[in-house]
C-alpha cells in the first residue's frame, strides 16, 4: 500500500478511528493486525518472513536475558544475525553474488554455468531486518531489557507507518512506547497531519515531477549534452530527497496520529556545509545504525590512520551495498567515503554541528560557498546511485565533463522542467525558512490567524492537485 | 478527539465536496457504458471506450475478429476489413491511445480468458508500439483493471486526480456553464470544427478532419504546414528500437493464443510519417515468430509515407492509405 494511494487514504482513517475507540489493552493488537494488512496488501506471502523474524528475535531476546554464559550468549546473538541477514542476503543479494562469481570465473578462464533465481525482493526487508537486529544487539549488550510482551514486540517490528521504508527505529526508542498508555493528544495529531501534508507535497509535487525529467534524461543520456545531463542529475537529487524524506515525513506524521514519536530522519541535508554534516542530516536512522552497530564496534575513529581509513570505507561501502545489489551503489558509497575521509583525517568532521546561518535570514558568503560545494559533490555522487550500471555512470559523467557542458540544455519536456524548477525553488525557500524545525512547515504560520493558516494549508493541497506529477513508486521501497 | 474530528471535517468539507462533485459529474465517462462521443468536448481514454464497449456488446454481438493497435490503427475500419474476411466474421476495433505491445497482448489474453474466440486479427504496429512493453499511466492511457489485472483503486484514483486538477476543473466547469471557449482553456476543451463520427458497437471512428479536408483541403494542409507540423524527413533516429526480453515474451504470448484459437492474422507495420524504417532485428523477430507471410512492412520512405495528404498530421495516416494496405495484404 503506497502512502500516496487512495487505499492508504481509506486505510488510515479506519485504523485511526478503531485505534482510539478500542480499549487501550487492544491498541497494540490492532496495530499488529493493521500492519499485517498493510504489508499483505502488497504480497501476503511475505508476511511469514516478518513473522518468522519476529519469533526468532523475540525468543532470542528472552533467552539472552536468562543466559549468563558469554559464549552461549554469543551463539544466540549469531542466530539472530544469521537469520536476519540470511533472509536479506538471499532475497536481495543472491543473484548479485552468483553473477559476480560467474563473471570472476570467466575472467580467469574457467567459465561456469549457473542459473540465477527469479527472486522477488520483499518490500522493506532491509528496514525491518535492521530494526529487529538492533533489538537483539541492544539486549545482548544489556542496553535494553528484553520484552516479554509478544504483541508489543510484534507491533514494534511491523509498525505500519515505518515498516517498508523506515525510519529504522531503535528498540530503545520505539519499543517502550508500546508499553505506555497512549491517550489522544490533539496538538500531536494536528502536528502529525501537518507533517503528512508536507510529506505528500514533497513526494507528489517535488519528487514525482523531478522524476519525469530525471528519467527522461538518464534513460536517454547518450542523446543529450553535458549541460542537460547536469540538469538531469540535479533533478534526480531533488527527486530522491523529495521521495525519501517525503516518505519519512508521512511515516512520522502518521505515527504521531497514533501517539508515537519517531526520530527525525532528514534534517535539511542539502543545506550542509560539508559532507560530514550531510551524513549527519541524510537518512539519519540508517547512518546512526551503521555508526552504532558497525563503525564503533570496528573501532570507530580511534586507532591509527589506516584504521580510520578502513572503518570509513567499511561503513560507507556497506551502506552503499545496503541500498541495492549493484556495483553502482558500492561505488556511490566509496565515493562518499572519499569525500568524507579528508575531513576525518584533518579532524574537521565535526566543524559544522549547528544549523547553518542560525538566527539569520541568509547564509554568509562562506556558508553559501560551502553549501554549493557540498551540494555539487552530492549531485555527482547521485549519478552513480541513479545510473543503470557503472558503465552508464562513467559515460554520463564523461559527457558532463566534456565541452558540451557549455551548451544550452535541451531535452524532451524542457517546458515542464522549467515549471518544476520554479516549484523546486519555492520548495527550497520554504525548507530554508523552516530549517531549524523537525520539518519545514512545523512552525510556519503558527502565529497567524486561523483563516490565514487554513489558506496556507489549502494552498499546499491545491499545489498537490495542480502540480501532481505522474505517480511513481517510492524509490526506497526497492531497498 | 471529538474536537479533532469535527475540525478535520470542517477543514476537509471543500475537498470532500469537490470529490463528490467530480465523481458525480464523471468527466471522463468511466462509470459503466456510455454514449462516448456525443458532444464530446474533452479528451477521453480511448482504451476505456473500447474495453467498455467490448464488455457491453460482447455477449450480444459475439465479436470474433479484432483490429488491435494504437490510434494509428483507426485508419482501418471494420466495415472495410470485413470484406476480406469470412461471412461470419464479426469485427471489433480494440485499439487504445499510445497502445503498446503490452496492451495488445493483454487484450488478447483478456479475450482468451473470458472464453471468446479470435478468428481473425489485424495488428497494426510501429516502432513506438514495440517499445511500449509496460502498462501505461495517466488518465488518457491507463487500461481498465479487467485488462491490466491491476488495482481498481489506482485506476479510479487516476481519473479522480485528473478531474481534480484545477486547470482542468475550472476550464470544464466554465465551459459547461457558459458554453464559451476562452483562451486559457487551451487544449483542455476540444475546438474542432467538425465532430468525430463513431460506430458505437464496433468502435470505428471517423475523424472530423476528413470533412474539413473534403471542404477545404488546401486550407487544412497549408495551416498545418505553416504551423510546422509536417517537419522535414526522414527524422533523425534518436534511439534504436531494440528487441527486448519483455517484448519477446509478449509477442510469444500473442502467438500462443493465436495458435490456440487457430487465428488468421496479419501484422502491419505502419507507414509512419517520420520515415524511420523499422529495425532489421525487429522484422526478423516478427517474421520468425509469426511467419514471413504475415508481416507487412510499410515503414521507411515509400509511396505511402511520401505525400503529406496521406496524413491528418505528422502522426496519423488516413483511411484511404489503410484501404490500400488492406488490399495489398489480402491479395
Amino acid at each position: 500500500m503506497l502512502f500516496n494511494s487512495i487505499d492508504f487514504a481509506i486505510f488510515v482513517p479506519i485504523v485511526f478511528l478503531l485505534y482510539w475507540f478500542v480499549k487501550q489493552k487492544f491498541q497494540n493488537s490492532l496495530i499488529v493486525v493493521a500492519s499485517y494488512v498493510f504489508y499483505g496488501w502488497w504480497d501476503w506471502r511475505f508476511l511469514s518472513l516478518i513473522l518468522f523474524s519476529t519469533l526468532v528475535d523475540y525468543s532470542v531476546g528472552i533467552r539472552l536475558s536468562k543466559e549468563d554464559n558469554i559464549s552461549k550468549k554469543k551463539i544466540l546473538l549469531w542466530i539472530s544475525i544469521l537469520v536476519n541477514l540470511g533472509f536479506l542476503g538471499f532475497f536481495k543479494y543472491y543473484n548479485f553474488f552468483l553473477d559476480n562469481f560467474v563473471a570472476a570465473f570467466s575472467f580467469f578462464g574457467t567459465p561456469i554455468n549457473a542459473q540465477g533465481l527469479n527472486i522477488i525482493l520483499p518490500v522493506g526487508i532491509s528496514f525491518y531486518t535492521f530494526q529487529t537486529l538492533s533489538y537483539t544487539i541492544d539486549v545482548y549488550k544489556r542496553k535494553l531489557e528484553p520484552t516479554k510482551d509478544f504483541i508489543a514486540f510484534t507491533a514494534f517490528v511491523s509498525f505500519f507507518p515505518q515498516l517498508v521504508a523506515g525510519p529504522i527505529e531503535r528498540a530503545t526508542n520505539l519499543l517502550p512506547q508500546f508499553y505506555k498508555k497512549r491517550t489522544f493528544d490533539y496538538d500531536k495529531a494536528v502536528d502529525g497531519l501537518r507533517q503528512i501534508l508536507w510529506g505528500l507535497f514533497k513526494k507528489i509535487v517535488i519528487a514525482d515531477n523531478s522524476a519525469q525529467i530525471a528519467n527522461e534524461i538518464f534513460n536517454n543520456s547518450a542523446d543529450y549534452s553535458g549541460s542537460t545531463l547536469v540538469l538531469g542529475a540535479i533533478f534526480f537529487t531533488f527527486q530522491i530527497y523529495g521521495d525519501f524524506s517525503g516518505y519519512s515525513d508521512i511515516a512520522i506524521g502518521t505515527s504521531r496520529l497514533f501517539g508515537f514519536n519517531l526520530k527525525q530522519n532528514f534534517a535539511f541535508p542539502y543545506f550542509s556545509r560539508d559532507i560530514a554534516e550531510f551524513w549527519r542530516r541524510w537518512h539519519i536512522s540508517l547512518s546512526t545504525w551503521f555508526r552504532d552497530y558497525l563503525y564503533i564496534p570496528l573501532g570507530g575513529s580511534r586507532g591509527g590512520i589506516w584504521m580510520k581509513i578502513r572503518n570509513t570505507f567499511a561503513i560507507f561501502i556497506v551502506s552503499g551495498f545496503w541500498h541495492g545489489a549493484n556495483w553502482t551503489f558500492i561505488v556511490w558509497g566509496a565515493l562518499n567515503a572519499l569525500y568524507f575521509l579528508p575531513l576525518l583525517l584533518l579532524n574537521k568532521n565535526r566543524n559544522n554541528t549547528d544549523t547553518v546561518a542560525q538566527g539569520k535570514h541568509l547564509p554568509s558568503f562562506k556558508e553559501f560557498y560551502q553549501i554549493g560545494i557540498t551540494f555539487s559533490l552530492t549531485v555527482l555522487a547521485w549519478v552513480f546511485f541513479r545510473a543503470e550500471n557503472i558503465g552508464h555512470a562513467f559515460s554520463y559523467l564523461s559527457t558532463i565533463f566534456s565541452k558540451s557542458i557549455f551548451t544550452i540544455p535541451h531535452f524532451l519536456g524542457i517546458r515542464t522542467a522549467l515549471h518544476t524548477l520554479i516549484l523546486i525553488i519555492i520548495f527550497v525557500i520554504i525548507e530554508w525558512i523552516g530549517r531549524n524545525e523537525q520539518y519545514a512547515i512545523a512552525k510556519l504560520g503558527f502565529t497567524w490567524k486561523r483563516p490565514l493558516r487554513y489558506a496556507m494549508y489549502y494552498s499546499i493541497i491545491l499545489a498537490i492537485f495542480l502540480f501532481m506529477g505522474e505517480q511513481q513508486q517510492f524509490i526506497y521501497f526497492q531497498f | 478527539m471529538k474536537k479533532f474530528i469535527i475540525k478535520l471535517l470542517i477543514f476537509t468539507i471543500p475537498v470532500i465536496f469537490l470529490i463528490v462533485m467530480v465523481i458525480t459529474i464523471d468527466f471522463f465517462k468511466i462509470h459503466g457504458f456510455q454514449n462516448y462521443y456525443s458532444t464530446q468536448k474533452i479528451e477521453l481514454n480511448r482504451e476505456v471506450i473500447t474495453t467498455s464497449t467490448f464488455n457491453h456488446f460482447m455477449k450480444k454481438e459475439k465479436f470474433n475478429s479484432f483490429i488491435f493497435g494504437s490510434s494509428r490503427s483507426q485508419a482501418y475500419k471494420c466495415a472495410n476489413w470485413s470484406k476480406y474476411l469470412d461471412e461470419n466474421a464479426v469485427t471489433f476495433h480494440f485499439d487504445a491511445s499510445n497502445e503498446g505491445i503490452w496492451g495488445v497482448s493483454k487484450k488478447i489474453e483478456y479475450i482468451n480468458e473470458i472464453g471468446d474466440t479470435i478468428k481473425n486479427a489485424l495488428i497494426v504496429i510501429d516502432r513506438a508500439t514495440l517499445r511500449q512493453t509496460n502498462a501505461r499511466n495517466g488518465h488518457l492511457f491507463i487500461p481498465m483493471p479487467c485488462i491490466s489485472q491491476s488495482s481498481k483503486s489506482e485506476y479510479y484514483l487516476t481519473f479522480l486526480k485528473a478531474s481534480l486538477n484545477p486547470k482542468f476543473l475550472i476550464a470544464n466547469l466554465d465551459y459547461s456553464i457558459f458554453k464559451t471557449y476562452r483562451g486559457y482553456m487551451g487544449s483542455l476543451i476540444r475546438r474542432s470544427k467538425y465532430d468525430h463520427q463513431v460506430n458505437n458497437k464496433n468502435c470505428d471512428i471517423w475523424y472530423g478532419y476528413d470533412k474539413h479536408i473534403v471542404i477545404d483541403s488546401l486550407g487544412y494542409y497549408n495551416e498545418l504546414i505553416e504551423k510546422g507540423i509536417f517537419y522535414k524527413r526522414p527524422k533523425k533516429v534518436l534511439s534504436e528500437c531494440k528487441v527486448t526480453l519483455k517484448e519477446n515474451q509478449q509477442l510469444k504470448t500473442i502467438k500462443n493464443i493465436f495458435e490456440k484459437h487457430k487465428t488468421k492474422y496479419k501484422i502491419v507495420i505502419s507507414p509512419v510519417y517520420d520515415q524511420i524504417p523499422m529495425e532489421k532485428a525487429q522484422i526478423e523477430l516478427l517474421e520468425n515468430l509469426f511467419g514471413k507471410e504475415n508481416i507487412y512492412n510499410f515503414s521507411g520512405k515509400n509511396q505511402y509515407t511520401q505525400p503529406i495528404h496521406n496524413y491528418y498530421e505528422s502522426s496519423h495516416y488516413r483511411p484511404h492509405v489503410a484501404n490500400d494496405i488492406l488490399d495489398i495484404i489480402y491479395h
